[in-house]
């Protein structure tokens, strides 16, 4: 059956344009310092928050089957989150597990032990972010995600293979 | 101004302080010539875009991700901010306060970011115009491709900074789509300037409003950066110039 409704090419005034005018297709020198003077206001609050998120997300992955959606959603939440504020190190290791939670798409076999893993590590860095430093935590996350990498890519070839033989521990 | 003039087989030079205009005189004859700016002269001369005039709608359900943004924008220079925590409020929000320009977030429930640009495309005042800015961490092909099918007009992948989002609002100003109204899509253009409505090389991906999967058929689902995110949504590349 053919659909008759007409296709319609419209160009919109561009209220926008019209509202901000011509301007430096360069952003100001000013804006990405005053960016960060406003966010290190927030600093302290959300370390806070992230303290609470990551102790949520350590309950959710003791019992990861059932859960998978909510460590998902908190996990995502804090990749998008964290850079902002200086956890460049936790949200790498978010990343991570999002994107094996993603690639996971069905419960796996010792999936709960790679979740675990992830969220043990993030817990890590967000302490040794706090006592040494975004430039330290950042350092240490590299070799973490490395190691936490070769037990998902594991995790996910033994279950994609169906070699169940192993454990990741 | 630059003002060179020619005297006794001498040359003489004046600085007035507008580096747009030269003005030179020879044999007593004045000819005014305007010249290109350098980079540096055209930097100190332009003026930063009157954000301040325009408002701006943030959905997202995350406080902290509306605090960044607000702050980002505050940055840039916009007052007018709204805030939203979900599609319904979102909706209710843009039919009150008509925003020049929406950001909104993928992941909300109950309504996602891609069912509220829908609702917003199908809403029968001109509102639906508006452009949309969707700001998420899922920067795979095939979301690139959801949110373009949704009518999404920019994609700006998570963790933003100010400069990659004054980028995305400059994109949305100077280089302004027209907008389709046809009964499988309504939104901006997904076609290449250079082609028309009875293209034959129109793009699969144009065509396709299935699900993401089907999208990206034969493409390579990886994540992308933003320099390729923003070629697909502006439609300088295809998908598959873009993934093989």
């Amino acid at each position: 059956m053919t659909n008759t409704t007409p296709v319609r090419i419209i160009m919109p005034p561009n209220r926008l344009k019209q509202k901000v005018g011509n301007g430096d297709p360069e952003m100001a020198d000013t804006t990405a310092s005053e960016f960060r003077t406003s966010m290190m206001k927030l600093e302290r609050d959300y370390a806070v928050h992230l303290k609470q998120q990551l102790s949520e997300l350590r309950a959710l992955a003791n019992r990861s089957a059932n859960n998978m959606a909510s460590i998902f959603t908190v996990a995502h939440q804090i990749r998008g989150e964290c850079p902002h504020f200086g956890y460049s190190g936790v949200a790498c290791i978010a990343h991570s597990l999002c994107e094996f939670i993603e690639a996971s798409r069905q419960t796996l076999l010792n999936a709960d032990a790679v979740i675990l893993l992830h969220v043990d590590a993030m817990i890590i860095l967000k302490q040794d972010n706090d006592d040494n430093g975004e430039i330290a935590a950042s350092h240490k996350s590299k070799t973490l995600h490395a190691e936490i990498t070769k037990a998902a890519n594991h995790v996910l070839t033994m279950n994609r293979t169906g070699t169940a033989e192993g454990s990741v521990s | 101004m630059e003002v060179i003039w020619r005297q006794f087989d001498s040359l003489f030079v004046d600085r007035m302080g507008h580096p747009k205009c030269r003005l030179f005189v020879h044999s007593y004859n004045l000819i005014f010539c305007a010249v290109r700016p350098s980079r540096a002269e055209a930097k100190s001369i332009m003026k930063a875009y009157a954000f301040g005039r325009a408002s701006v709608l943030l959905v997202d359900d995350s406080m902290w991700m509306r605090r960044i943004l607000r702050n980002m924008l505050k940055s840039l220079g916009f007052s007018q901010i709204y805030e939203a925590a979900n599609g319904t409020a979102a909706l209710a929000t843009i039919e009150a306060a008509r925003p020049d320009v929406i950001l909104t977030d993928w992941d909300m429930h109950p309504m996602s970011g891609l069912e509220l640009t829908q609702c917003i495309r199908r809403l029968p005042s001109e509102v639906r115009y508006t452009p949309i800015i969707m700001i998420s961490a899922h920067g795979r092909l095939s979301n690139v491709l959801a949110a373009r099918n949704a009518g999404v007009t920019e994609f700006l992948v998570k963790p933003m900074s100010p400069q990659a989002l004054h980028h995305r609002l400059v994109a949305v100003i100077e280089r302004p789509r027209a907008f389709i109204e046809a009964p499988e899509y309504i939104g901006p253009d997904r076609r290449r300037r250079t082609e028309g409505t009875d293209n034959p090389g129109r793009r699969q991906s144009d065509r396709e409003t299935a699900p993401p999967s089907v999208a990206t058929r034969g493409r390579e689902d990886r994540q992308l950066n933003q320099s390729e995110i923003s070629d697909i949504m502006s439609c300088a590349r295809t998908p598959e110039e873009v993934c093989g």
